[in-house]
C-alpha cells in the first residue's frame, strides 16, 4: 500500500486546561509559531494553579523529578524577561527543618540519597546557621536542609503572565468552554465543546484534576484522585522571614509575603468536588497544619487567620505527574502533578511543546510516562 | 475536641435566636445557644438590662419591647455560651467555635442560624474618613455607653436612621441635620403597596413620630441626590445637593450614614447554602421555605439573616423554625395546627408594611456606588474605585478573580463591606445582571481565629 504523505494542515494544537501547565505549553508553542487554541471550562488559573502555596522549590523533590525541577529553575531565574513582568519570582531560599530526632534521620537519609544521585543543590545547615538566618525559628530545631535560590511566586500572577504572553504571541484562549468528547478521525482529532466542534492535529491534556476525565475521552484509563490541599492567610506582621519554611517528616509550607501576611499550608488535604468546583475544608485539617506552624514559630500564637482555601488538584497513585504520549497518536498528557507542579510549570510547558513538535525533550521524561499505569498485556495469558 | 451532640444549636442571641432556643429547649430538645456578645439581645436589644432605668427612656418603646423576651430567657433550659465565635459550619453539621481562646467542634442535629443583619455600605466620597460612621454604629454607642456625638449629620433613609436620629434628639444630643435621600421614584414604587402597610398602623405611627421629632428639633432636608464628605485627616464638612437644585456645605465633624440593612450572609454563604439575589432589596439572601429551612435540610435561618423583616418578625421566625425542628424530632411536643396557623397570620400581618418600606427605602444607585476615582471601596485592603476599574479593564471574570487582581474583599471582613459594591461595578461594566455576576466565595474562618486557637482544636475543652 502506498504511503500517502501527510497533508500540511492549518489545524491548531488544542490544549485543554488553562492552568500553569496549559498556559506554559501555549506560551512555548506560540513562541515557536504553532497555532494554538486553549480550551478552559472556567478561567485562567481558576483552580490549583491560581491558589497553590506558590513555592518555587527544587528542595525535597522526588529524585526522579529533580532534573525536571532544575530545568524549570533555569526558566524561573529569567521569568521576568521571559514573561515581561516585574518581580515575578521572590528568590531567596527554602529550608526544610529537622525539628526533632526523627526529622534529623530523614534529613540525613535524604542528603545521602541526593549525593548518591549526584545532586549538590541541597545542603545541611546546622542549628547555629539556622538561627543566624532565621532568628525567630524555634530554638530546639536541629538545623535543616537548605536550597539557596529557591523561593516563591504569586501563583495566579505567573499563570496569568504565561497566558498574557501566549495571547500576545497569537494563542487563542476560549473560556469558559468545556470539552465533552474527543474523537480520533483519520489523521486528526475532533474536539466536542460547548461552543461547537474543533479539529486539531494535536491535543495536549493539561486538565489538572480533570485530566483523567479528558484522558478517558481519548481511550486512556489513568488513575487520578482529586483533593484540595489547604492554605490559610494571616493578618500582617512586621517583616521577619525571607526564606520559605518546610519541615522534615511533617506537612508544612510557610512563607511571609511582601505585605507582611503569612501564607501557611503544605498539603493537608481538604475534600474536592471537581464536578461542582467545590471544596470542603475540614477544621481538623486546618488545625493540623496551623499547629505545625506554631511548632516552628511559637511567637505567632496570637496572630489571626483571616481566610482558608483549597485549590482542586489531581493526585496520581505514586505522586509523580503524568507527562507523555497517550495510547492514540496525537494526544499528549500533562497532568496529575499531585500538588507540586507549580515550580515545574515552565519546564513542563517546554517539554510538552517538544513532544508536540516531535523534538527530544531536554529532560528525560520516562518516569512520568502514562504507560506506567497501563502495563502492556502479558503474553503468558495466551 | 468534639463536643457532644445537641439536638439543636442556635447561633445568635438576638430576638430570632432567643425565641428559637427557648422554644426548642421548652419542648425538651437538648439545645445550645451560641452568641459572640457578652449578653443576650443581639444588636436590637443590646445592653437592654443595663438601660432599664428611666434615664435611658430616650431609647424608646420599641427597644424596651424586648424586655419581655429577654425575661423569658431566665426559664431557658439549655446551654448558653456567650462570647463564643462561630467560624465554620461543616457539611456534617459540625459547628467550629472558639471560646476563651480555645477551639472546638460542636455536633448538632439541627442548626438555627440567627446572625441577623448588617448595614449596607454607603460609599459616598469621604465615607472612610474618621468621624464618619454608620447610623447603626452610632446607635450601638448610645445603647452601650450612653454617649453620642453632638451636632452630627445623619445621611440616608430607612427606619433605623429615623429611629436613631430621634433617639439622639430625645437623649439631648443636638443633631445638626438629617439629609433624606428618598427620591420621587421610590415614592412612586412604594405607593402601590401603601394600602397593605395600613395593616401595621402601630409601626407606621412609630415611624411618623420619629419623623415628627426630627422635623421639630433639627433641619430635615428631603430629596438629597448627592453627598460628599470632606476633610484631610478627619471629616470637617459635608456638601449635598437636592433634586430641587438646593446645595449647601455644612461644617461637621460627625456624619452618620445609613441606607438600609441587608442579611449578614457571610456564615450562610461560607456554609454553602443556596442564596438568591433579591432585586427589591438589592441584596443576597439565603433560600428558605416558610419555616426557615435552608437548602441544607438540617439548617434553618431565622430572623433578618434570612431576609430583612425587623425584630418582632425575627422573634416569630425563631419560634417557627424551632417548631419545625420539634415536629421532625419530637412530633408530640409540637405546637398544634391552630397555633401554627396563628403564627402564619402573624407572619403575614407583621410583614404587611414590608413591601411598602422596602420600595420606599430602596437604596438609590447614586449612593450604592462610589463616584470619584480615589474613593476607597474595600476598606480592609484600601482598594479604590480606580483600582477596581483597572482590574475590570483586565478582563476579570467575576468577583473572585477580581479579588486576586486587586485584593478587594481579601481583608478581615471578607467582603462584608465591599462585596455588593464590587459586584455592582462588575455587573455595570459587563452589562449583566447582579444575579449572573455572583458574589465573593466566602471562606472559613468566617471570623478571624488566632493560630493558637485554631491549633487548639485537638486539645482539651474548658467547657
Amino acid at each position: 500500500m502506498a504511503r500517502i504523505s501527510k497533508p500540511t494542515t492549518a489545524r491548531p494544537v488544542v490544549i485543554i486546561g488553562a492552568g500553569i501547565q496549559g498556559c506554559a505549553t501555549a506560551f512555548f508553542l506560540s513562541r515557536r509559531g504553532l497555532p494554538v487554541i486553549v480550551l478552559e471550562k472556567d478561567h485562567v488559573a481558576r483552580h490549583a494553579s491560581g491558589v497553590n502555596a506558590g513555592g518555587v522549590r527544587r528542595l525535597g523533590r522526588d529524585i526522579v523529578e529533580v532534573p525536571l525541577s532544575l530545568a524549570a529553575m533555569d526558566w524561573w531565574t529569567q521569568i521576568d524577561d521571559l514573561l515581561d513582568i516585574k518581580n515575578g519570582f521572590h528568590r531567596h531560599s527554602y529550608v526544610k527543618l529537622a525539628l526533632d530526632d526523627k526529622g534529623l534521620t530523614i534529613a540525613t537519609d535524604r542528603l545521602a540519597a541526593m549525593q548518591a544521585a549526584g545532586f549538590t543543590h541541597e545542603v545541611w545547615i546546622d542549628r547555629d546557621e539556622l538561627q543566624a538566618r532565621i532568628p525567630d525559628v524555634v530554638k530546639t530545631a536541629h538545623g535543616g536542609i537548605l536550597v539557596d535560590g529557591d523561593g516563591w511566586a504569586i501563583p495566579w500572577h505567573i499563570t496569568r503572565a504565561f497566558h498574557d504572553r501566549a495571547v500576545a504571541l497569537g494563542a487563542d484562549f476560549r473560556m469558559p468552554v468545556a470539552v465533552h468528547g474527543l474523537r480520533r478521525i483519520a489523521d486528526h482529532w475532533q474536539v466536542d465543546t460547548d461552543s461547537g466542534m474543533i479539529e486539531a492535529d494535536y491535543l495536549v491534556n493539561c486538565a489538572g484534576a480533570w485530566g483523567a476525565r479528558i484522558a478517558a475521552m481519548a481511550g486512556d484509563d489513568l488513575p487520578l484522585e482529586a483533593h484540595a490541599p489547604m492554605l490559610v492567610v494571616t493578618d500582617r506582621q512586621p517583616h521577619f522571614l525571607d526564606a520559605v519554611i518546610g519541615i522534615m517528616g511533617a506537612t508544612l509550607s510557610f512563607k511571609q509575603l511582601d505585605n507582611g501576611a503569612m501564607v501557611i499550608g503544605g498539603g493537608v488535604r481538604g475534600r474536592a468536588k471537581p464536578a461542582t468546583n467545590g471544596t470542603i475544608l475540614p477544621p481538623a485539617g486546618l488545625a493540623e497544619f496551623t499547629a505545625t506552624a506554631l511548632r516552628v514559630f511559637p511567637h505567632l500564637a496570637d496572630i489571626a487567620v483571616l481566610r482558608a482555601w483549597g485549590g482542586i488538584e489531581g493526585y496520581t497513585p505514586d505522586h509523580l505527574p503524568i507527562i507523555g504520549r497517550g495510547s492514540q497518536p496525537g494526544i499528549i498528557h500533562g497532568f496529575g502533578f499531585s500538588a507540586h507542579g507549580f515550580q515545574l510549570g515552565p519546564a513542563v510547558g517546554e517539554a510538552l511543546a517538544d513532544l508536540v513538535m516531535a523534538r527530544q525533550p531536554r529532560v528525560n521524561l520516562d518516569a512520568f510516562a502514562p504507560q506506567r499505569f497501563t502495563p502492556a498485556p502479558s503474553k503468558d495469558l495466551f | 475536641m468534639t463536643i457532644k451532640q445537641y439536638q439543636v444549636a442556635v447561633i445568635g442571641a438576638g430576638p430570632a435566636g432567643l425565641r428559637a432556643a427557648i422554644t426548642a429547649a421548652k419542648a425538651g430538645l437538648t439545645t445550645l445557644l451560641i452568641d459572640d456578645q457578652p449578653a443576650i439581645g443581639g444588636q436590637v436589644y443590646r445592653n437592654l438590662a443595663q438601660n432599664k432605668d428611666a434615664a435611658a427612656a430616650y431609647l424608646g418603646s420599641g427597644y424596651f419591647a424586648g424586655t419581655k423576651l429577654l425575661a423569658t430567657f431566665s426559664q431557658f433550659d439549655g446551654v448558653y455560651w456567650p462570647q463564643t465565635t462561630v467560624w465554620q459550619i461543616t457539611n456534617d453539621h459540625q459547628i467550629a467555635i472558639t471560646r476563651s481562646g480555645r477551639a472546638a467542634l460542636v455536633d448538632a442535629d439541627h442548626i438555627v442560624i440567627a446572625t441577623g443583619a448588617i448595614e449596607r455600605s454607603m460609599p459616598v466620597s469621604g465615607w472612610t474618613l474618621p468621624g464618619v460612621m454608620t447610623v447603626g454604629g452610632a446607635q450601638t454607642l448610645l445603647k452601650q455607653t450612653a454617649v453620642g456625638a453632638e451636632h452630627a449629620v445623619f445621611v440616608g433613609n430607612g427606619p433605623l436612621l429615623y429611629l436613631t436620629a430621634a433617639q439622639y434628639i430625645r437623649a439631648g444630643l443636638p443633631v445638626r441635620a438629617v439629609l433624606d435621600t428618598t427620591g420621587p421614584k421610590a415614592w412612586r414604587a412604594a405607593a402601590a403597596h401603601a394600602a397593605l402597610a395600613l395593616f401595621q398602623p402601630a409601626m407606621l405611627a412609630k415611624g411618623l413620630s420619629w419623623l415628627s421629632t426630627i422635623r421639630r428639633h433639627t433641619r430635615y432636608v428631603t430629596g438629597v441626590t448627592a453627598v460628599q464628605i470632606s476633610g484631610d485627616d478627619a471629616a470637617t464638612a459635608l456638601s449635598y445637593e437636592t433634586a430641587g437644585g438646593q446645595s449647601e456645605t455644612i461644617d461637621t465633624a460627625h456624619v452618620f450614614l445609613h441606607h438600609g440593612v441587608i442579611p449578614n450572609i457571610n456564615l450562610t454563604m461560607a456554609t454553602g447554602l443556596d442564596h438568591v439575589w433579591d432585586r427589591v432589596n438589592h441584596c443576597w439572601r439565603p433560600v428558605v421555605d416558610q419555616t426557615g429551612q435552608s437548602s441544607n435540610p438540617a439548617i434553618y435561618i431565622a430572623g433578618d439573616g434570612g431576609g430583612i423583616a425587623g425584630a418582632a418578625m425575627a422573634a416569630l421566625s425563631g419560634a417557627i423554625a424551632a417548631d419545625a425542628i420539634i415536629r421532625r424530632v419530637k412530633p408530640a411536643a409540637a405546637k398544634p395546627l391552630a397555633t401554627r396557623l396563628g403564627q402564619r397570620f402573624l407572619l403575614w400581618q407583621r410583614g404587611a408594611a414590608r413591601p411598602f418600606l422596602d420600595r420606599l427605602y430602596h437604596p438609590d444607585a447614586a449612593f450604592r456606588l462610589p463616584l470619584s476615582d480615589d474613593t476607597i471601596v474595600c476598606r480592609c485592603e484600601s482598594v479604590t474605585k480606580a483600582d477596581i476599574a483597572a482590574a475590570l479593564g483586565d478582563a476579570v471574570a467575576g468577583p473572585n478573580q477580581l479579588k486576586a487582581f486587586c485584593r478587594a474583599g481579601m481583608g478581615r471582613c471578607q467582603g462584608r463591606s465591599c462585596g455588593l459594591i464590587v459586584q455592582e461595578m462588575i455587573a455595570n461594566d459587563r452589562q449583566q445582571t447582579m444575579a449572573d455576576t455572583g458574589y465573593y466565595r466566602v471562606r472559613p474562618p468566617v471570623k478571624p481565629v488566632t493560630l493558637a486557637e485554631l491549633a487548639s482544636l485537638d486539645g482539651p475543652w474548658p467547657g
